[in-house]
């Protein structure tokens, strides 16, 4: 509405200074007014369309189904991250249900279902759930370039722009390591046990995204919360 | 508003000028705050479409003139 109402302002200033009045300046402020008029049309529909209250509500019921069954199942390993071509279909979690020194990394693509098997041994057994991130990462995220400057641009695009998480990401990598900076999230943390084994829901979309964007098992290593930054750290299990 | 004042007030009388810096500011000013929401994206790559056609119509203008001689703007 205020987009509109500067355009229509602008382009009557402007005819009127530039027809009747003879004045450039006055031309030159009806043009800057429509320029910010399409500017401010533009910055109104960024507005979503669900309330981002109802989305909390939303993913937060989700998340708490998730962690009673966990809590219920006992489950203490971390998560496995895995891309689209070890899925079917959508980068998802992979929970394994026993502890494992060395975490798992499926060499073919594990069928949909909830309870799979993903090694040789009777104990390779897991959940593979959908989290966060594998909606986002397979809208949006296509196989790049390892370069921390892809993956951050990548990273930026979704979080800052699609999503709105974020003021700014920044990513580098130190040996195997990649780290995440996410300036001023708008996701608060919790201390809860599904964060512990899942990571928190910024961290799993991070993760969920890395792992599309590298196609290999991703895991979050750890996971730091300062006051205007979250520092994530990834590696690629061994 | 400031641009607009500070070539007003340095008593610069050529719209193109205005309208080109105008055209720039917005260009460095979307940049600067990409990457946005993907729905208020289209609505800038549109605006900015327009500008960019409205800038080298501008300087296609300004290179006739300079060309030619005659003054078209």
């Amino acid at each position: 509405m205020l987009g509109l109402g500067l355009a229509l302002a602008g382009s009557m200033l402007s005819s009127v200074s530039h027809v009747i009045l003879h004045s450039t300046p006055l031309t030159a402020l009806g043009i800057s007014t429509i320029i910010l008029g399409a500017a401010s049309l533009a910055l109104s529909r960024s507005q979503t369309k669900i309330p981002p209250e109802a989305s909390e509500i939303l993913l937060e019921s989700g998340l708490n189904n998730i962690s009673v069954l966990i809590e219920e199942l006992g489950i203490t390993s971390k998560s496995i991250y895995l891309p689209s071509s070890l899925t079917d279909g959508k980068p998802q979690a992979l929970i394994p249900l026993h502890m494992n020194p060395h975490p798992p990394k499926p060499q073919s693509p594990l069928p949909k279902r909830f309870i799979v098997k993903y090694g040789p041994n009777p104990e390779d057994m897991g959940l593979l759930i959908t989290t966060p991130g594998s909606t986002i990462a397979s809208k949006s995220i296509s196989r790049t370039n390892p370069a921390p400057a892809d993956l951050e641009a990548a990273l930026s695009s979704v979080l800052t722009g699609t999503l709105d998480l974020a003021d700014a990401v920044k990513v580098s990598t130190v040996g195997e390591k990649i780290i995440v900076e996410v300036s001023n999230p708008r996701l608060k943390h919790k201390s809860v046990q599904i964060y512990e084994c899942l990571g928190s829901p910024l961290a799993s979309i991070v993760a969920s995204m890395i792992a599309e964007a590298l196609d290999k098992p991703v895991i979050i290593n750890r996971e730091t919360h300062e006051k205007h930054k979250n520092i994530i750290e990834l590696k690629t299990p061994q | 508003m400031l641009t607009t004042a500070a070539f007003s007030v340095y008593g610069q009388s050529g719209l193109d000028l205005y309208v080109s810096v105008y055209i720039l500011e917005y260009f460095i000013l979307t940049l600067l705050h990409s990457p946005f929401n993907p729905r208020a994206q289209k609505i800038i790559d549109i605006t900015g479409y327009v500008l960019f056609v409205i800038f080298m119509i501008i300087v296609a203008l300004k290179v006739l003139e300079i060309l030619t001689g005659v003054r078209l703007l």
